[in-house]
C-alpha cells in the first residue's frame, strides 16, 4: 500500500529532523559547557567587577600637638554634599534642584562636574556643608537619590593664621605631585599636605585609607556592603613648637609683614615660627574656592611664602656677629682691638659711610658691636679678606639650607670670588669685601639661618640643625646632633660681650626684658641706596628691613631667636621691641609699657620669674 | 462534536509532563527576574497564558484536526486580510505596524500566521499524491508562505518573517523533498541572502547583525545586552548562583531579563546543570521515541506529528 511506503519514507525523514535537533541541542550544550564551566571563572570575575565597587574610606590624618600636648592640628567631622551623576536620568534637573537647595550657582556645579575624574566617583558639590544643608539633602533621599551626604574628617587649625606656614595646609593632590616620587602610590583626588609640616611629613601623617567593597546595581547605586577594611589613622605627631610662644609671637608681630623664629639653641628644636602676612589654612582644608586661591596666590605680599625659610634678605648689621666670630677665631683682632670712626672710611677709592655721620670716635670691639659701628667692621673686613669671611659664613650655615624639616627651603647667598667668577665672569673687587663686612653687597640670609647663628653663640659654638618633630606616636624622634664649629671659648665670650652690650646699652635696648639678661644684635638691611632713601624718606617700600637676632638668658640660654620686620626701618626700632615682647612672654615677665629710655633710669624691676624648667 | 476516545487513552504523558515542567520553570524564572521591580507580577500573566495554552491544547486534541485542515485555506485568507489590515490601518507603535488592538486584548496577526502556514502546508503536502517532491512541486506552497513572510517583513518585522522559513523547509523535507531540490533551495537561499544583504537591508539592520556577531563593537549600546547576558550565563558556572541570587539579573545589569533574555537568568542562577535540564526537556518534546503506536490514524501522520510536536512548545513560548 502506498500509504505504508509513504510512512516508512516519512519515518526516515522524521528521524533525520530529530537527529538534526539532537545535534543542535548538543551544539548548544557544548557552547554552554564552554561558557559556564570552562570559562566560568573569567565570567564570574566580570560579574564581580560589575557588582563590586571599591570605595576608599579616607583615613583621618594624624593629629599634631605642640611640645606640651596642646592641639595644633585637629580633625573635625564634616559633611560633603556629593552628586553621583550615574544615578540621575536628568542631570540638568538635578543641578537646578541642588543649586536651589544649597544656594550655589548652577555654573559652579557644572564646573566641578567638568573636572570629574573616574566614573562612578561622586563629585563634591558643597564641601563642609552646614547642618541645614545636610538635613535638606537627607530629607530628599528618595526624591533625589543622586545627591547624598558624605561624612569626611576635615583638618582644622585652631591657631588659624597664627601658625599657617609652619604647620602648613592640606589640599587635593596636584597633577605635579601625582607625577613626583614623594607622592608615589597616592591616587588622584586624595587629600595630601601642601605646605609646612603637613607636606614635609605627609606620608607619616596620612595613615592608611580603609576600603569598602560595596555591591552596586546597574545604575551604580549602592545596595549593600560586601566588605569593610577600616582605615588606620595617621599617628599623632608632637612638634617642638610651643603654642603659647607661637601665639605670643603672633601678638608681638601685630600683623606687620615679616617673620620670626625661635629655637632652642641647645638642640635646634624650633619653638615658634611665624611668617606674615599669613592665610587661614582652614579655608584650604575644605577645598579653597578658585577666586580665593587667586587672591591669596597673586597677592604681592606673598602670604603663601614662609618668610622664615624662603625669605632671603641682606642680613645687614646682624652679619657683624659672623664677622666678629671669624675675626676673633682667625686672630686678626682681639676684643681689645680699637679702630677710629670719623663717620666714614676712605678706601679703594671709595668713601664708605657709617650710619652715624659725625662718627663714633675710637672704640673697641664690644662698643663697636653695641653701637653697630660700620667703620670698625669695614676695617675688620679689610683685615680678614673675603675668602676668610665667606669661609666662616659658610661654616655658620650661610649659602646652604639649614636642613629644617620643611619643604622648599631657600639657601641664601654668600658671595665670594669663586661665586662671582662663575656668575658674572668678573674678578672680585676689594671694595666689595668692605660692603660685605656690614652684611650688604649681595649677602643674603633667611631668618632661620640668622637664628641659627644666634644659637651658635648661645650654645658654645655648635651649629644645630633646626627641626620640628619631637615625637611620633609618643616615641621621641632622634635629635640631629649639633656640629661643633671649633670656636675658642674666648672667641664666643668676645661676641657674647658685644651682644650683651647691644641690649644693655646699644642699638638693641628696646629688646630688654626686666630680670632677664638678653644678648642680641640689630640689623638694618638696606632696600635701596642711602641716596635714594634720602630722596624718598616717607615711602614705606624704601625703608630698610629691620633685623634683630638674640638669645636669652645670657648665662644659660634656652631660646635663640631671629625677628625680621620688612621695611620696619632700623632693627633697633622695629625688630628689637618685637623680640623683647616675645621674650617677655616666653619668660613670663610682664613688660613695662615704656621700654624706651628704660636702661638709663633703671626703675625698680618686678621680681624675675622663677627659672623656667627647660621645656 | 465527535471526540475520538482513543486520543485521550493514548495521550503521550511524557510529552505533557515535559511541557508542564518547562512551563513551571518558565514561571519560576520570570518570578526571579521580576521580583525586584521591573515587570512586577509578570509571572501571574504567564500563568494565564499557560492556562490559555492548555485550553487551546485541549480544544485541538479533542477537535478533529481534519476539520481544521479542511478550513486551512479559509484561515489563510483571513490571516492575509489581517496582515493587510495592520499594514494599512494598524496603529503605529515604535515605528512599526504589527498589532491589532481589540480593547484590552492586543495581538500580532503574524503570530497566527505561523500556525496558519503550518496548517496550510500540512494540507497541501498531505493531499499531494506524489512520492517525492521537486522544486516545481514546492513552488506553489512556497509562494503561499512567501506571501505571508513578505507581508510580515513589510510591517517591518524581519525576525518573525524569517521564522516562516524553517517550518516550511521542515515540512517540505518531510513531504519528500528530493536531494537535488534540497541543493537547489540551499543555493537559492544563499543567493537571496547575499542579494538581500546588499540591496534590501538598511544600515541599522546590518549593524544589528554586526553587533550580534561581535558585541564588543558597541558594548554600551547595541552590544550591551549580549555582553551582559554572556557574563550572566558564564558566571553561573556549573551549579549556578542560586535561585533569586544572580547578581547580573538581580542588580539590573540585564535590562530585558524578564523578556528576551530570561534564559540568561536561568543560566546564571541554575548554572550549567540547570541549562542541561531545560535543554533536555526541550529535546524530550520532539524526540522522545514514541514511534508507531497502535491507534494513530495513519493517513495523516505528518499532520498529527506536526501538530503534536510543535504546538505545545509554542504555547510555552507565549510572551506578554
Amino acid at each position: 500500500m502506498r500509504i505504508y511506503e509513504d510512512l516508512r519514507g516519512l519515518q526516515g525523514r522524521l528521524a533525520v529532523i530529530q537527529w538534526v535537533m539532537v545535534g543542535l541541542m548538543a551544539l548548544l550544550t557544548v557552547n554552554f559547557w564552554q561558557l559556564q564551566v570552562l570559562r566560568g571563572k573569567y565570567y564570574r570575575n566580570l560579574a564581580e567587577n560589575n557588582r563590586i565597587r571599591p570605595v576608599p574610606i579616607p583615613a583621618p590624618r594624624g593629629l599634631i600637638f605642640d611640645r606640651n600636648g596642646r592641639v595644633l592640628v585637629d580633625n573635625r567631622p564634616s559633611f560633603n554634599v556629593v552628586l553621583t551623576t550615574e544615578q540621575t536620568d536628568d542631570l540638568d534637573w538635578s543641578i537646578k534642584r541642588l543649586s536651589e537647595l544649597l544656594q550655589i550657582e548652577p555654573a559652579a556645579i557644572r564646573e566641578k562636574l567638568s573636572q570629574k575624574g573616574p566614573q562612578f566617583k561622586a563629585v563634591v558639590v558643597k564641601p563642609d556643608a552646614s547642618e541645614q544643608d545636610v538635613a535638606t539633602i537627607e530629607a530628599r533621599r528618595l526624591e533625589q537619590p543622586e545627591a547624598s551626604v558624605d561624612p569626611v574628617p576635615l583638618r582644622s587649625y585652631p591657631l588659624g593664621e597664627g601658625a599657617a606656614h609652619v604647620l602648613g595646609r592640606v589640599g587635593e593632590i596636584t597633577e605635579r605631585q601625582l607625577e613626583s616620587e614623594a607622592y608615589a602610590g597616592i591616587e588622584a583626588g586624595v587629600t595630601v599636605g601642601q605646605a609646612g609640616v603637613e607636606a614635609e611629613h605627609n606620608r607619616l601623617l596620612m595613615g592608611k585609607d580603609g576600603l569598602r567593597r560595596v555591591v552596586v546595581n546597574s545604575r551604580g547605586v549602592e545596595v549593600a556592603e560586601a566588605e569593610r577594611q577600616p582605615p588606620v589613622e595617621g599617628p599623632s605627631v608632637s612638634l617642638t613648637l610651643d603654642m603659647k610662644l607661637q601665639q605670643a609671637m603672633e601678638e608681638a608681630m601685630a600683623g606687620k609683614p615679616g617673620s620670626a623664629v625661635a629655637l632652642d639653641p641647645n638642640n635646634g628644636e624650633i619653638l615658634a615660627m611665624l611668617s606674615l602676612p599669613s592665610y587661614d589654612p582652614n579655608e584650604f582644608a575644605k577645598g579653597i574656592e578658585p577666586a580665593a586661591w587667586n587672591e591669596v596666590s597673586k597677592d604681592p605680599l606673598t602670604p603663601l611664602m614662609n618668610r622664615v625659610i624662603q625669605g632671603q634678605y641682606s642680613p645687614g648689621s646682624s652679619f657683624k656677629i659672623i664677622m666678629t666670630l671669624a675675626a676673633l677665631q682667625e686672630g686678626v683682632i682681639t676684643p681689645q682691638t680699637k679702630f677710629h670712626c670719623p663717620g666714614y672710611l676712605n678706601i679703594y677709592g671709595t668713601t664708605f659711610r657709617c650710619h652715624k655721620a659725625e662718627g663714633h670716635g675710637t672704640l673697641d670691639l664690644k662698643h663697636a658691636i653695641a653701637l653697630s659701628c660700620n667703620v670698625y667692621f669695614y676695617n675688620v673686613g679689610v683685615k680678614l679678606g673675603i675668602e676668610r669671611i665667606s669661609h666662616w659664613a659658610r661654616r655658620l650655615g650661610f649659602s646652604a639650607p639649614t636642613g629644617v624639616d620643611l619643604p622648599a627651603e631657600a639657601s641664601g647667598l654668600m658671595p665670594d670670588p669663586d661665586w662671582k667668577r662663575k656668575v658674572s665672569k668678573e674678578k672680585w673687587y676689594p671694595s666689595e669685601t668692605v660692603s660685605i663686612s656690614i652684611g650688604q653687597g649681595g649677602v643674603l640670609a633667611t631668618p632661620l639661618q640668622m637664628a641659627r647663628v644666634a644659637a651658635v653663640v648661645a650654645n658654645g659654638g655648635r651649629l644645630v640643625e633646626p627641626h620640628l618633630i619631637k615625637a611620633v606616636a609618643g616615641v621621641p624622634a632622634p635629635v640631629p646632633a649639633p656640629v661643633d664649629l671649633g670656636f675658642h671659648p674666648s672667641v664666643l665670650q668676645g661676641v657674647k660681650d658685644g651682644m650683651l652690650a647691644v641690649v644693655a646699652e646699644g642699638t638693641g635696648r628696646r629688646a630688654q626684658v626686666p630680670g632677664i639678661v638678653v644678648a642680641g644684635k640689630t640689623g638694618s638691611a638696606q632696600v635701596v641706596t642711602h641716596a635714594r632713601l634720602e630722596q624718598d624718606k616717607k615711602s614705606h617700600a624704601m625703608q630698610p628691613h629691620g633685623w634683630f637676632i638674640c638669645f636669652a638668658p645670657a648665662d644659660k640660654p634656652t631660646i635663640a631667636m631671629a625677628v625680621m620686620v620688612e621695611h620696619g626701618t632700623a632693627g633697633g626700632q622695629s625688630a628689637a621691641p618685637v623680640a623683647g615682647q616675645i621674650l617677655a612672654r616666653y619668660f613670663g615677665v610682664p613688660l613695662p609699657n615704656a621700654p624706651e629710655g628704660a636702661p638709663e633710669q633703671p626703675t625698680p624691676l618686678p621680681q624675675p620669674a622663677p627659672p623656667r624648667a627647660a621645656p | 462534536m465527535p471526540v475520538d476516545r482513543r486520543l485521550l487513552m493514548n495521550i503521550d504523558w511524557v510529552l505533557v509532563a515535559a511541557c508542564f515542567i518547562l512551563c513551571a520553570i518558565g514561571v519560576a524564572t520570570i518570578l526571579s527576574a521580576t521580583h525586584t521591580g521591573r515587570g512586577l507580577g509578570l509571572e501571574i500573566k504567564q500563568i494565564y497564558w499557560i492556562l490559555l495554552g492548555v485550553l487551546a491544547l485541549l480544544v485541538s486534541v479533542t477537535l478533529d484536526y481534519r476539520r481544521l485542515t479542511d478550513r486551512a485555506l479559509v484561515l489563510y485568507v483571513l490571516i492575509v486580510a489581517a496582515l493587510l489590515y495592520v499594514l494599512v490601518l494598524g496603529p503605529r507603535i515604535q515605528g512599526t505596524r504589527r498589532w491589532i488592538l481589540l480593547g484590552p486584548v492586543q495581538f500580532q496577526p503574524s503570530e497566527f500566521a505561523k500556525l496558519v502556514s503550518a496548517l496550510l502546508l500540512a494540507k497541501i503536502f498531505a493531499e499531494s499524491k506524489r512520492d517525492s517532491l521537486g522544486v516545481r512541486e514546492i513552488l506553489g506552497p512556497g509562494m503561499t508562505v512567501a506571501l505571508l513572510a513578505l507581508l510580515i517583513a513589510a510591517e517591518p518585522d524581519l525576525g518573525t518573517a524569517f521564522c516562516m522559513l524553517p517550518p516550511f523547509l521542515a515540512v517540505a523535507f518531510l513531504g519528500g523533498l528530493r536531494p537535488k531540490a534540497i541543493a537547489a533551495i540551499a543555493g537559492a537561499l544563499i543567493l537571496v541572502g547575499g542579494l538581500g544583504w546588499h540591496f534590501a537591508l538598511k544600515d541599522y539592520q546590518k549593524n544589528r547583525i554586526y553587533t550580534f556577531l561581535d558585541p564588543s563593537l558597541d558594548p554600551k549600546g547595541a552590544g550591551y545586552q549580549k555582553i551582559q547576558s554572556q557574563i550572566a550565563v558564564g558566571s553561573g558556572g556549573l551549579s549556578g548562583k542560586g535561585y533569586k541570587n544572580g547578581s547580573q539579573s538581580q542588580l539590573g545589569y540585564l535590562p530585558a531579563r524578564h523578556t528576551d533574555f530570561v534564559f540568561s537568568v536561568l543560566a546564571e542562577e541554575m548554572g550549567f546543570l540547570g541549562v542541561i535540564a531545560v535543554l533536555g526537556l526541550y529535546l524530550l518534546v520532539p524526540s522522545w521515541p514514541r514511534g508507531s503506536r497502535p491507534g494513530w490514524p495513519s493517513r495523516s501522520c505528518t499532520m498529527s506529528r506536526w501538530w503534536r510536536d510543535w504546538c505545545p512548545s509554542r504555547g510555552s513560548r507565549f510572551r506578554s
